[in-house]
């Protein structure tokens, strides 16, 4: 274990005086995500923003002068219908129809029973918005009507009393247990692949690696140390990763503040814990695979292609967790992966069990092991070593 | 220590593109047909040859590198291919092809390796003290190999090859692309090494090094031990004119035969 701490640390002090890598690979990855999930999320607000804010071209047949005063001059704009094919119409404006009855005051006076029509392009927001306005204030002149000529049991056909519990947390847990496993997995690969091909198949080329093959250190202890160091950097990249969309997430949901929910008072310490496990766990499998790749590959370039199609079936895994409702049973969470992202989304969610995590954290160190038994015998093959 | 290789043999498998490379239909190549030396302690061992003569599978085979088909390696009184570990730790072992890492210091590196050869804090200093001063490294002690000349780089990585004072020591052109200043600091110290009862085998294609330090002389041609023989016998013998001439007239009855 002495050896393998020798090279851990060698490589982590090359990580830190070389300050282009240790920009590149742990503090650019925060930084992009911040800059590019703050961009998209002001460029969808001012989105959102401009459509609420925007004029709706109305076009109106019949409408009674009584009803006129209903829309705002600020939010509508109003023109006569002068019955063109209502789809073209609001394809073409953006705009919304809304056609009365000739007779509709007449019929409502006389307790009859008159027709609104109401015509907008569901495909286009502006229009659609229109749309909703509109809704929104035949919803409040039924209401009105309604409270003038009837008591308030006529108008009741059965009461309700309505109760709504909104727990921020658990909205909060929906929403992360949702997106985030993906977004670990991507985080740690993109930054196991970045760094692990120069610490590996970047010592093959550059001719360093048989130097230390040639010191009394064992070819397990080599390999652990590399494994190690690279699971060291990987989470210092994804941690970084993290920050990035953290601060991100208000901007990119629009929220108005998420000091309202404290992740602590969600999870727990337990909570936490198993996370942090499970997070560790994973980062130590994917680190062993890139591990494996970088130690068959001649160069840095030939690792890094040779692990891009494993990154995106990685990524295929961790999306299938987006339709997952969790592992039906809790032994399939032993396969490497597939298992930690649906335990990773479990306790996202407040809905794992210890089992499963124990399961999770077993398999992946068993597979890490294995995995590092296969970059030691690869360290170990003269063919693999010496290739050119 | 006494470094007796016995019938070493060594086959490798030729993929389609070295079958190509070395125009042949074969799908292996015999890299070593049966050598054996012996190198004792206070004696330098020259192992010469052409380029794809099968030295380098010699020496890594010795540094425990490569592993041969058959044949027999021993260090003293123990077996070099079985005790690995041990024999790693009793040699040192330099070719042109083991690089440092450009991002360090000397002064880092001597640490690291003697860490990785178990060597302690104290003896560390001592030995680091000693080369870096022998070899005019002190000065660059703090200095990157990067930005290190690549004299100061060559004799950097033999000062690295020998933190854990090894008493074996195999060194593959170690003069190779040195000024003649620099090459004769790491001839004359390869000669302290010797008189300190050190085993030392060098691989050059530089013959008047050969001339001038060595005391036997090995020259492989095509995976056989052609000459094996002391340099003053080849000096005094009527059958040799001069190692150069001996060495190209082995060449060309080989390429001669082929």
């Amino acid at each position: 274990m002495r050896d393998s701490l020798t090279i851990m640390s060698k490589e982590l002090k090359r990580f830190w005086i070389d300050k282009k890598l240790l920009f590149t690979t742990v503090l650019l990855p925060g930084l992009m995500i911040f800059a590019i999930y703050s961009i998209m999320g002001n460029v969808i607000g001012n989105q959102v923003e401009e459509i609420t804010q925007s004029t709706t071209t109305l076009y109106v047949e019949n409408m009674p002068e009584s009803l006129e005063p209903l829309f705002d001059p600020a939010l509508f704009e109003i023109s006569a219908y002068e019955g063109q094919d209502p789809e073209t119409l609001v394809n073409d404006s953006e705009g919304v129809i809304l056609v009365f009855d000739p007779d509709f005051a007449e019929q409502l006076a006389a307790d009859g029973f008159p027709e609104v029509k109401l015509y907008f392009d569901g495909s286009n927001e502006t229009s659609s918005e229109g749309g909703s306005r509109v809704l929104n204030l035949l919803d409040g002149l039924r209401n009105q009507i309604l409270a003038e000529n009837y008591t308030e049991e006529e108008r009741l056909v059965f009461a309700e009393t309505i109760t709504a519990y909104e727990d921020e947390s658990e909205i909060f847990a929906t929403i992360i247990s949702s997106i985030v496993p993906l977004l670990i997995v991507i985080f740690i690969f993109a930054a196991a692949l970045s760094i692990a091909p120069d610490i590996i198949a970047g010592e093959k080329e550059r001719g360093t690696l048989a130097t230390l093959l040639v010191t009394p250190i064992s070819r397990s202890a080599f390999a652990l140390g590399k494994i190690l160091a690279i699971t060291v950097i990987s989470l210092a990249s994804a941690f970084s990763s993290f920050i990035g969309v953290a601060l991100s997430i208000p901007v990119l949901l629009q929220l108005e503040s998420t000091g309202s929910v404290n992740v602590l008072d969600i999870y727990g310490v337990g909570g936490m814990v198993a996370l942090l496990l499970v997070i560790l766990s994973t980062t130590l499998v994917i680190v062993g695979v890139i591990s494996v790749v970088s130690a068959y590959a001649k160069s840095i370039k030939e690792a890094a292609s040779l692990a891009s199609p494993l990154y995106l079936i990685t990524i295929v895994v961790s999306a299938l967790n987006l339709f997952s409702d969790g592992a039906s049973n809790e032994l399939l969470n032993a396969i490497p992966l597939y298992g930690s992202i649906q335990v990773i989304n479990g306790v996202l969610a407040q809905n794992y069990t210890w089992t499963s995590v124990l399961i999770v954290m077993a398999s992946s160190l068993i597979t890490t092991g294995l995995l590092a038994w296969t970059v030691k015998l690869m360290l170990s093959s003269e063919r693999i070593v010496f290739q050119k | 220590m006494k470094l007796s290789v016995k019938d070493l043999k060594k086959t490798f498998k030729l993929s389609k593109k070295q079958q190509k490379i070395n125009r042949t239909d074969s799908r292996v190549k015999h890299a070593l047909k049966g050598i054996s030396f012996d190198a004792f302690p206070g004696e330098i061992f020259g192992l010469l040859g052409p380029n794809g003569a099968g030295k380098t599978t010699a020496m890594r085979s010795i540094a425990t590198l490569i592993k041969p088909d058959s044949g027999t390696i021993t260090l003293g009184d123990f077996d070099a291919l079985t005790e690995s570990k041990r024999t790693r730790q009793s040699i040192a072992f330099l070719t042109n092809e083991l690089k440092l890492e450009d991002y360090f210091s000397p002064n880092y590196l001597f640490a690291y390796f003697s860490k990785l050869y178990g060597v302690d804090e104290a003896t560390m200093k001592k030995r680091r003290d000693a080369l870096f001063t022998r070899f005019g490294i002190d000065r660059f002690a703090e200095v990157k190999v990067a930005d290190l000349s690549s004299g100061m780089k060559q004799k950097t990585s033999i000062a690295m090859s020998l933190v854990h004072d090894p008493d074996v020591i195999i060194f593959d052109e170690p003069t190779n692309g040195l000024d003649v200043l620099t090459a004769k600091t790491v001839l004359d110290y390869l000669g302290e090494l010797k008189e300190k009862g050190k085993t030392i085998i060098i691989s050059t294609h530089i013959l008047s090094v050969v001339e001038k330090i060595v005391d036997r002389v090995g020259i492989i041609i095509q995976g056989e031990m052609k000459i094996l023989e002391p340099m003053d016998v080849i000096r005094q013998s009527d059958n040799y004119q001069d190692l150069e001439t001996l060495f190209f007239e082995l060449v060309e009855a080989e390429v001669h035969d082929a």
